[in-house]
C-alpha cells in the first residue's frame, strides 16, 4: 500500500466516524463538555464549569462518553498516558461533582439516598467495560487525585456488567510493576468487594479465584500488603453472604457475558491466568 | 687762654658733666626700650580667654558631638523601621555620619607642603566632610545598586501567586480572597486561574509569613467537592527573590504551595456511600445474607 492509498483509507475512515449518527449526535450534544476539557492542559487540568454540570440528564451520558473516547489510546498503552491524564482528571472530577451533589453528608444538604441512586442509574445506563476500563485504569494510575476520583466513581457504580474489567486488571500480570502498583491493586479489590454479595454465578466464580490467586502470590506477614489482606478476608465474607439461592445461582445476560469475555480477550499484556476470568459461555 | 694741663679751653663744660648727660640718654634710651619690648610682648600674647560654665564646655566638647552623631545615626534607624522616605533618611545618615567624625577629631586627615624655589605648593585635604564626601561619591559609584536597596525601605512588594491545586476540581471561581500580613490586610487581585497578592517587606526583612482565607461567594452553588472555606497560610522567602522575572520594584514569588481546595468529608461521604451499596438481585433470586460492609478505600 502506497501513501497516498493510505491517505484515502484514513480519510475516508475519519468520514465514516464522523457521519455515524451516533457519534455526531454525541459530538454535537457534547462538544461545550469536550470544548471544556480541551481547555486544560497537563500543568492545570480544565475544571469543568457548573452550568455545565447543572443537568446531570445531560452531563452524565457527555462525560461517560467523553472517558470512553479514551479507551482506545489507553488500553493501547496499557496505563493512562500524559495526554489523558488531564482531561480524564477533569472529566472524574465532573462526575464526582455531580455525585457529591447527591451524596447525602453532613454538608451536602441536597444530597439523599434517593438523589445518588439516581445519579448511579444515569450513569449505569450509559457506561459499558470499555468506560469503565479507563477508570480502572485512572484506579491504579500513579496520580493519587486521578485514584481518588476513580475509586470514588467505581466504587458507586460497579455492577455485575462491569465488574469484570476490575477482575481483568487484578490478574494483569504487570499490575505490580508501577510505583503505584500495591495502591492500586487495593483500590480494585476496594471495588470488587462492593459487588461481592451480589456477584452473579461467573462473577462469583472469578472473584473467588482471583482472592485466591492473590493469597496465593504474596507474603501475607509482609506490612506493606496488611490493607490488601483486609481487603481480601472482607471480599471472602462478603462473598459467604450469598446463598443457595441469592444471585451466585444466575448466570449473567449472554451481552453482558460476551462483552466481558471480548475485554478479557483483547486486554494487553496477555492475561495469564484466564480461568480468574472466565467468560466463556456456559454450557 | 686754655688751661694747658687740662686740656680744655676757658669757657666750655668740663668733661665730666658731658660723661654723665651721656649715661642718662643711655639710660632713658635703654628704658625705653625695655618699654617697647614689654608693649610689644604684651601685644603678641594672645587676649585672656573669657571664663566659661561647664555646660558651655560640653557643648563644645568632642564627646558631645560623638553623642549627638550617634543619636542621629539612631533616628535614621528608626526612621528606616518605620517607613520614614528614604531620602530623609539618608540625609540623617551623612550628618550624624559627620557629626561623629568632627567629635572624634578627624576633621584633618593630610597636609602636604612643597617649598619649591618658584612656586610654593600647599595640598591639604581637609575637613572629615570632605573626605565623607569622597567616600560617598566613590560609594554611589561602586556600589549604586546596593545603596539604592539599603536606602530604598520606605515599603517594597513582591507579587505572591497563589494556583489552585491541579487536580481538576480546585478552582478561585466564586472565591474570595483575603490576604493579611501581621494582621494587617494586603492587597489581591483575581488574575485569570490564579491570585495575585502584594506582600510589603523592608529589606532587612528574611522572610514574610502571609496568612489567607478564601471563602465561597455563594454557598448553595458551589461545587459540593470544594470546601466552603479554606484558612491557610505561607512564608515568603524575601532573600532569594528573582528580580529578573517582572521587575525590580515587584518581583515575582511563584512557590506559594498550590491551594487543595477539595473537602475530606466529601471524599468520605462517597467512600462512605460505595461502601454501603446494595446491587439489585437477579429476578427470582434472592437477596444475600447481613454481612459487613464493603471497605472501600482511595490510596
Amino acid at each position: 500500500m502506497n501513501g497516498s492509498t493510505a491517505r484515502h483509507l484514513a480519510a475516508l475512515a475519519i468520514l465514516i466516524v464522523w457521519t455515524t449518527p451516533a457519534f455526531s449526535q454525541s459530538r454535537n450534544e457534547c462538544a461545550g463538555y469536550f470544548d471544556a476539557i480541551a481547555s486544560g492542559n497537563a500543568k492545570l487540568p480544565a475544571v469543568m464549569p457548573d452550568r455545565l454540570l447543572a443537568d446531570p440528564s445531560v452531563a452524565i451520558p457527555c462525560l461517560v462518553s467523553i472517558v470512553r473516547s479514551m479507551h482506545g489510546e489507553v488500553s493501547a498503552a496499557g496505563t493512562i498516558t500524559p495526554s489523558v491524564f488531564p482531561r480524564l482528571l477533569s472529566v472524574t472530577a465532573g462526575l464526582r461533582a455531580i455525585m457529591a451533589r447527591a451524596t447525602p453528608s453532613t454538608d451536602q444538604p441536597g444530597g439523599s439516598q434517593q438523589a445518588l441512586n439516581d445519579f448511579i442509574s444515569k450513569f449505569r445506563a450509559v457506561d459499558d467495560v470499555e468506560s469503565t476500563s479507563v477508570l480502572a485504569y485512572g484506579a491504579r494510575s500513579n496520580s493519587y487525585d486521578l485514584r481518588l476520583n476513580s475509586v470514588l466513581l467505581l466504587g458507586n457504580v460497579i455492577d455485575n456488567t462491569t465488574v469484570c474489567v476490575v477482575l481483568a486488571h487484578l490478574n494483569d500480570p504487570t499490575l505490580l510493576s508501577s510505583d503505584s502498583g500495591l495502591n492500586g491493586r487495593a483500590n480494585l479489590l476496594s471495588i470488587v468487594s462492593v459487588v461481592a454479595p451480589w456477584a452473579l454465578r461467573e462473577n462469583y466464580d472469578n472473584i473467588k479465584a482471583t482472592v485466591q490467586s492473590i493469597r496465593q502470590t504474596m507474603n501475607s506477614a509482609d506490612s506493606q500488603v496488611k490493607t490488601t489482606v483486609g481487603l481480601l478476608t472482607n471480599i471472602e465474607i462478603r462473598l459467604q453472604a450469598q446463598t443457595e439461592t441469592s444471585n451466585k445461582g444466575a448466570w449473567l445476560d449472554p451481552q453482558a457475558r460476551a462483552s466481558c469475555a471480548n475485554y478479557v480477550a483483547n486486554f494487553r499484556p496477555k492475561i495469564e491466568a484466564l480461568a480468574n476470568v472466565n467468560y466463556e459461555p456456559h454450557n | 687762654m686754655a688751661d694747658p694741663e687740662n686740656g680744655a679751653n676757658p669757657g666750655s663744660p668740663p668733661a665730666a658733666d658731658w660723661s654723665a648727660t651721656a649715661d642718662a640718654v643711655l639710660k632713658r634710651l635703654d628704658s625705653l626700650q625695655e618699654t617697647l619690648k614689654t608693649r610689644l610682648d604684651q601685644l603678641k600674647a594672645p587676649p585672656p580667654e573669657p571664663p566659661q560654665s561647664k555646660l558651655e564646655r560640653f557643648f563644645s566638647s568632642g564627646f558631645f558631638f560623638i553623642v549627638l552623631g550617634i543619636c542621629l545615626l539612631f533616628s535614621a534607624y528608626l526612621g528606616l523601621a518605620i517607613g520614614v522616605h528614604s531620602s530623609f533618611s539618608f540625609v540623617l545618615v551623612v550628618l550624624g555620619t559627620a557629626i561623629l567624625l568632627f567629635g572624634t577629631g578627624t576633621q584633618g586627615v593630610g597636609n602636604l607642603e612643597s617649598t619649591a624655589s618658584v612656586v610654593k605648593y600647599n595640598v591639604a585635604i581637609a575637613g572629615g566632610a570632605g573626605v565623607l564626601a569622597l567616600a560617598i561619591g566613590f560609594g554611589m559609584i561602586r556600589f549604586g545598586s546596593d545603596m539604592q536597596r539599603a536606602f530604598g525601605l520606605e515599603t517594597q512588594y513582591v507579587v505572591a501567586l497563589l494556583r489552585p491545586n491541579p487536580d481538576g476540581s480546585s478552582d478561585f471561581s466564586g472565591y474570595w480572597a483575603e490576604f493579611e500580613v501581621d494582621g494587617v490586610p494586603i492587597p489581591s487581585a483575581h488574575r485569570g486561574d490564579v491570585i495575585l497578592a502584594l506582600v510589603p517587606y523592608f529589606s532587612t526583612q528574611a522572610s514574610k509569613r502571609v496568612s489567607y482565607r478564601i471563602r465561597s461567594q455563594e454557598t448553595t452553588t458551589r461545587n459540593p467537592i470544594l470546601r466552603p472555606a479554606i484558612l491557610a497560610s505561607f512564608e515568603v522567602p524575601l532573600t532569594n527573590l528573582n528580580r529578573n522575572n517582572s521587575g525590580f520594584d515587584f518581583p515575582v514569588y511563584d512557590g506559594v504551595p498550590p491551594v487543595d481546595m477539595r473537602s475530606e468529608s466529601n471524599a468520605a461521604a462517597a467512600l462512605q456511600a460505595a461502601a454501603s451499596q446494595s446491587l439489585p438481585s437477579a429476578p427470582d433470586r434472592s437477596s444475600p445474607k447481613p454481612t459487613q460492609p464493603a471497605v472501600v478505600i482511595a490510596q
